[in-house]
């Protein structure tokens, strides 16, 4: 297993809690169900002009859909987000942010202020129902399945963010872009699809 | 059916269900006693149909659509809440490009797919502008399952019952909103053709329901707007203008041959024959300008423009009538003391023409003039009323089309 400057270390095997930066209290995922996701550990890609290899997963089982959380690495060390959903596809490349608009905005249809774009609007609500994650792992919050994942967006804009109770609302804003735009290699090639 | 070793029991009959769609698929009905139900234990309700209905697409059915390889993975037979009309929905999947719909009613096919686009139009509008096509609202529903087969990666039932839906056409194309508290979702679909579903599946037509009227996309060669039509009938109009004018401005307009004859002059022949005249250069038209002095009166004659090289014949005849009074303490006049014919293409040569007159009671004499290279209006009047027909019956055929495909929508712009 390589490392990198991820915040958690977690078996890719077992799944069992390596190491993190700040030491959190043990954690064990449940394994990965088996899906047709055609992404992979060392799947390799490229995001503006930058090659990228993923090094760990975050699954989550929402209601109704699911999201990959892919961390990605680039050659100098510096991690993202590759979140995949359907084949619908949002890069990521900077850290969670604090949310310091009004969280009742966090609905689908509601324009959300989030500071970098005059509006933003909300795209679904889900409600997590399971969570795994294994590899090496970007900044992370949440490690079992108590919380709402609210995607909100406008044109190629894209932010997700992440409400538990009245705790504070963190979110990552991105890009959305398509499966052409990454570039992927070493990739699964699912060839009864074909 | 795809490679897969996900199993799901069912809670009714305990039945192993291999899932398709593994992990992805979250609802579905059972393979074997046909509950539908929730993977998981986040929700235990089961739902039992009283509706069946056997989809013609058969779940694990792959086909290609634009390239693109879908397994049939779910089927749902859907009943608007208010009108009561059903139609029928196939979940296609495809794992690169995630999911699809395959929406069927009254024998006609809308391929649907997921988009990324907001915001979405506002509740009230009417009309929808996307990627630079205006799509017209055709409906806003609500909707709910009456029955599903196969997997689903959504509870369809939950989804159904929370979202109202609105639709909008730009045939043949579609762009639909589904909005409910929770999430708003985008889709953008394209009619498709039985015979392009069949293909795309490899079945055989025939199985395929029977299509009934006008599907709400599909093409019809209608869906040009009115304006669009118009302008391009006055620029073509526009144009045939311009050449007209360009050819009434080089015509010579020459005068070849002038004569003037009476009766007395005809003795006993029975025609005039007047002098020859050169008509010059290659196929051009000829004016034949005639007068005669009639009062209450008219003047008739048959006209033989020969050619002396040739023999060629060039026949016409005129009438010319002029009558005038006094009635009721008002003047009146009616005709002219004035005619002239027209031909067209007569080629180069040396001509005269034959003249059989008929004089009427007062007038015994008349004159004409032969013009060489005249320009004529009559080309371009018959084109232009043949422009303007044309878009007059294809804007009957659209307003009696476009009619027929808005009958059931509630915004129809043809409601009168």
């Amino acid at each position: 297993m390589q490392l990198s400057p991820a915040a958690y270390l977690f078996c890719r095997h077992c799944h069992e809690f390596i190491g993190a930066h700040n030491l959190p209290p043990i954690l064990r995922s449940d394994k990965f169900p088996d899906d047709w996701s055609f992404i992979q550990y060392g799947s390799a890609g490229k995001y503006k002009e930058h090659d990228f290899k993923i090094i760990g997963r975050v699954r989550l089982q929402l209601r109704n859909d699911y999201k990959n959380f892919w961390t990605a690495e680039y050659k100098n060390g510096e991690l993202l987000w590759i979140v995949e959903s359907f084949g619908s596809f949002g890069v990521f490349s900077g850290s969670w942010l604090d949310f310091q608009g009004n969280h009742k905005n966090l609905r689908a249809g509601k324009s959300i202020d989030i500071g970098a774009l005059e509006k933003i609007f909300g795209e679904y609500v889900e409600k997590c129902e399971a969570i795994q994650y294994a590899g090496e792992i970007g900044p992370w919050r949440y490690f079992s399945p108590t919380f709402f994942l609210v995607q909100a967006g406008i044109a190629n804009a894209v932010a997700l963010f992440t409400v538990r109770g009245n705790e504070q609302i963190q979110f990552m804003f991105g890009e959305k872009m398509t499966i052409e735009q990454l570039h992927f290699t070493n990739i699964l090639q699912w060839d009864e699809w074909k | 059916m795809s490679g897969s070793n996900t199993i799901s029991r069912c809670p009714k009959c305990n039945a192993e269900n291999v899932l398709r769609g593994k992990a992805m698929t979250t609802n579905l009905s059972c393979y074997y006693c046909n509950i539908y139900y929730t993977i998981g234990k986040y929700k235990t309700e089961m739902v039992t149909f009283n509706h069946k209905e056997e989809p013609v697409l058969p779940i694990g059915l792959k086909g290609r659509i634009d390239n693109v390889v879908y397994e049939v993975m779910g089927f749902v037979v859907k009943k608007e809440r208010r009108y009561k009309y059903s139609w029928n929905e196939y979940l296609l999947f495809n794992p690169f490009h995630g999911y699809a719909f395959l929406s069927t009613y009254d024998g006609h096919w809308n391929f649907i797919w997921p988009i990324e686009d907001t915001p979405p139009p506002n509740e009230n509008d009417f009309y929808y502008t996307f990627e630079g096509t205006r799509y017209d609202l055709y409906q806003k529903y609500s909707a709910d399952v009456v029955y599903a087969k196969g997997e689903f990666f959504f509870d369809v039932f939950e989804i159904t019952e929370s979202t109202a839906n609105r639709e909008f056409i730009a045939p043949p194309f579609l762009y639909g909103v589904e909005k409910s508290d929770d999430s708003l979702l985008s889709f953008k679909g394209e009619y498709v053709t039985r015979r392009e579903v069949a293909k795309a599946f490899d079945i055989d037509l025939s199985t395929l329901p029977p299509k009934q009227g006008i599907g709400y996309t599909q093409p019809t060669g209608t869906s040009f707007s009115q304006r669009s039509l118009v302008t391009v009938t006055a620029i073509l109009i526009g144009v045939a203008l311009i050449i007209q004018l360009f050819f009434n401005s080089t015509a010579e307009e020459k005068e070849v041959f002038q004569g003037r004859y009476s009766q007395t002059e005809m003795n006993e022949q029975k025609f005039i024959k007047t002098e020859s005249f050169n008509l010059s250069g290659g196929e051009k038209s000829v004016e034949v300008d005639i007068w005669a002095p009639v009062s209450n009166d008219y003047f008739f004659a048959e006209f033989s423009l020969i050619n002396e090289e040739t023999g060629a014949e060039y026949s016409f005849a005129k009438e010319i009538e002029y009558y005038l009074g006094y009635e009721d303490g008002e003047s009146w006049s009616e005709g002219s003391t004035y005619g002239e014919a027209f031909i067209s293409q007569i080629p180069g040569g040396r001509y005269h023409i034959n003249i059989y007159p008929e004089f009427g009671r007062n007038a015994h004499e008349f004159t004409i003039r032969v013009i060489r290279d005249v320009p004529s209006n009559m080309n371009f009047m018959i084109l232009a009323i043949a422009l303007v027909i044309v878009p007059v019956i294809f804007g009957i055929r659209k307003r009696v089309v476009e009619g027929r495909r808005w009958q059931d929508s509630n915004y129809s712009p043809y409601d009168s």
